[in-house]
């Protein structure tokens, strides 16, 4: 298993764990920093792509 | 033995990393610590006070005080806050401004040993893309102070988060456009090659081609660095831009309810962004690493330890006729290590480890000096100047650093081009 593997599953857990608690949270604020989370996560994920 | 070098051999660049992550921490952290203290002293003098002098000789342990202060004060957390939120947005704040440090190089060549066989260069990471991701992540910063605000259920605190959130973004624009006429001039955005792009002569070897005064494939970049600076102050909040925390209107602004080391949270991460700038502006504008001087002149190799030896001396001196006794102990043990030092160096002269030593120091001394010079200068600009009135300071962002440094962009793009016709 190599470091950028590990680091995309991490990535990829955060952007589905944001996305979803998106959706779920009732606080429009908290939805909005779910948003942030999967935007980070993106950035990371695009990071690996060299 | 052999398990550990074979560990070593595989995961060896971890453990690497994971060391110099937390070396630089500790420094960062110290550093943060006595700038306090050097912030409150040069703004005393310039005052006509002493400044902190009670705790230690010169006031030099009032770090370790505040540190301890802080952390043994009540850690008070108002009524009807947004828990996660109040809680999240200091750790953001100083998580981000540390994470921005990663990025910075602090020399060129390696260390001279390898460790179990790796390089050990004085980066912790030196992507291509360093000058993005420096960006991005200093832009995030305003997350931190806008969620602050908003988190704490109040209204001083909501007043300065919006404040500080309609700011970062208005500078953020003026930041960003500053720094493009360097990255036309370097044709990279990686860090250290932007300072290797510098380090020629320029007017005919007298001066270095440092990117604010060289002709080098552009256009000086004076008033990018002008741009630049002035927009840094305003992003990490500092005076005389400081409106986020205007005291006479908003309390504390944003960290009015915040208490204990949640605030000291906060204080942390704004130290360690104005050493974030001022690193950079030392990158981006004034050459990083290279020296003032023209490498031919190698007397100039010996400045640390000319400034080393009578420094230390001095402190032996003004050591031995200080008040109390504890200052009288400890001043003139610290100016006599500071004066072996500083004579070490200078004896590189005639010993070749020591001439290795000190030739390897010669990159950091200067990238850390001209840092410093900038850590100066924040402090001196709160000495002198006041705060800047609300629509004043969207008046210089918009209509003035904005329009400039989109016209530097230009200017230094049109140089470009001339430079670059075959």
């Amino acid at each position: 298993v190599s470091a950028p593997l590990v680091i995309f599953f991490i990535l990829a857990a955060l952007a589905v764990i944001g996305a979803v608690s998106l959706i779920l949270q009732k606080h429009p604020i908290h939805s909005a920093l779910s948003l942030i989370v999967v935007m980070v996560a993106l950035a990371g994920l695009y990071l690996l792509m060299g | 033995v052999t398990a550990l070098n074979s560990f070593m051999a595989q995961y060896g660049f971890w453990v690497l990393t994971f060391i110099k992550i937390a070396l630089l921490l500790v420094i960062v952290l110290t550093v943060n610590a006595y700038l306090t203290w050097f912030e409150r002293k040069v703004v005393a003098h310039m005052q006509s006070r002493i400044g902190p002098h009670r705790v230690g000789p010169h006031g030099l342990l009032q770090p370790a005080a505040d540190g301890l202060k802080f952390l043994f004060k009540e850690d008070a957390m108002p009524a009807g806050v947004d828990k996660f939120v109040y809680l999240l947005a200091p750790f953001l704040a100083l998580t981000l401004s540390l994470a921005s440090l990663a990025v910075i190089p602090f020399g060129p060549k390696p260390l001279p040993f390898p460790f179990f066989g790796h390089q050990i260069d004085l980066w912790i990471t030196n992507p291509d893309i360093g000058l993005l991701i420096l960006f991005a992540v200093t832009a995030l910063g305003v997350y931190g102070v806008a969620l602050a605000g908003w988190a704490s259920n109040s209204k001083y605190p909501l007043l300065g988060g919006l404040r500080s959130s309609a700011q970062m973004v208005s500078y953020e624009l003026a930041l960003t456009m500053s720094v493009v006429g360097v990255v036309l001039m370097a044709n990279t955005f990686s860090l250290t090659q932007i300072i290797e792009a510098q380090s020629g002569r320029t007017v005919w070897g007298i001066l270095p081609a440092w990117n604010v005064i060289s002709f080098h494939g552009g256009f000086p970049q004076i008033v990018g660095f002008l741009c630049f600076f002035i927009a840094a102050i305003a992003e990490t909040n500092r005076v005389p831009f400081d409106l986020p925390e205007a005291e006479s209107e908003l309390v504390a602004g944003f960290h009015t309810e915040y208490s204990s080391f949640k605030f000291a949270m906060f204080f942390i991460a704004e130290y360690t962004s104005m050493i974030t700038v001022s690193a950079l502006c030392t990158i981006l504008f004034f050459g990083g690493w290279t020296s003032l001087f023209h490498d031919s002149w190698p007397f100039t190799h010996y400045l640390p330890g000319i400034i080393l030896l009578p420094f230390g001396l001095w402190v032996i001196y003004d050591g031995l006729k200080y008040e109390t006794i504890w200052g009288r102990l400890v001043l003139p043990v610290i100016g006599t290590g500071l004066t072996i030092i500083g004579a070490l160096l200078l004896a590189g002269a005639w010993f070749a480890p020591l001439h290795e030593a000190n030739e390897f120091i010669q990159a950091p001394f200067w990238l850390l000096s001209k840092i410093f010079f900038f850590l100066f200068f924040y402090v001196w600009t709160r000495g002198t100047l006041p705060r800047f009135r609300y629509d004043q300071l969207m008046n210089i962002g918009w209509k003035l650093l904005l329009p400039v440094s989109i016209a530097n962009v230009i200017v230094t793009a049109g140089f470009v081009l001339l430079r670059s016709k075959p």
